[in-house]
């Protein structure tokens, strides 16, 4: 055991993801856990990539996208280009994002109303309710 | 019969599905048409089932939850087992999405903050490269 890294199974608790998923980021090279024998340890770095992942993913990012966002992050040498093209994927994510918003609104109300009528109709239905 | 039995094709127009949609729901017992030799005569029936299901799709029911309520209506009582199931799926589904809503609401906000930080990010740095300009000129 390495000390204060998390091993293969601890990491997917942590993250409450698959290890099927934790083996993918590191197979598309977004992860890089040390290796010791057959098992993978995962250090601060590690944990803090993951963390990033995980919200890319909420955030419906492309894994590309997240790749980019990793880059951005860890160099202290950032050029604008790099910088301008994550600004622009983000805001275009927010854009979608308030989109799926907007059409699960529009679902809430059909399907309150679906409630109401339902409520209605027993109550129409039976005098004694 | 008052009311005029449409084609698949009438119905794909109208519904804006395909054909194999309807064929698949017709193969899951949700709809079903009068078949007429190789053709099919939608009805007024299939046509507010249709209806129903599409939207219950659009509610995230399962189409076996779909075909479930669906069958209710024909259950003698008015439809008043059919109301309070529907009821019961509406509430719990209902749940679901506005937890979905508070998640999104979510994400959207914590990317605004970290778009801010991006974007304050390119100013530094455009005014760092602006100093050393300036200060190369000097």
């Amino acid at each position: 055991m390495i000390e204060n890294c998390l091993s293969f199974k601890q990491m997917c608790e942590k993250f409450e993801c698959t290890a099927r998923t934790l083996r993918h980021y590191e197979e598309i090279e977004l992860l890089f856990p040390s290796k010791e024998g057959r098992s993978r340890w995962y250090g601060k770095r590690e944990i803090t990539r993951m963390k990033l992942i995980m919200k890319g993913r909420r955030f419906g990012f492309p894994l590309e996208g997240i790749r980019r966002w990793l880059l951005m992050y860890e160099s202290d040498k950032n050029n604008d280009e790099q910088i301008l093209a994550w600004i622009e994927m983000a805001t275009n994510q927010i854009e979608e994002l308030k989109a799926k918003r907007m059409n699960l609104d529009q679902s809430i109300k059909e399907l309150k109303s679906l409630r109401d009528y339902s409520v209605k109709s027993i109550k129409d239905g039976s005098p004694s309710l | 019969m008052s009311e005029k039995s449409m084609t698949i094709r009438e119905m794909c127009e109208e519904f804006q599905v395909t054909a194999r949609t309807l064929r698949f729901y017709e193969a899951k017992e949700l709809i079903s048409p009068i078949r007429v030799g190789q053709t099919r005569q939608y009805t007024h029936k299939d046509r507010g089932r249709l209806k129903l299901i599409l939207q219950g799709k659009r509610f995230g029911f399962a189409l076996e939850e779909i075909r479930q309520l669906l069958d209710l209506y024909n259950l003698g009582d008015q439809q008043y087992t059919q109301f309070v199931k529907t009821y019961e799926k509406a509430k719990e589904r209902l749940n679901v999405m506005i937890s979905q809503r508070d998640e999104l609401t979510e994400a959207i906000e914590d990317l605004r903050r970290h778009l801010d930080l991006g974007k304050k990010e390119l100013d530094r740095m455009q005014k760092t490269r602006m100093k050393n300009n300036v200060e190369i000129m000097l």
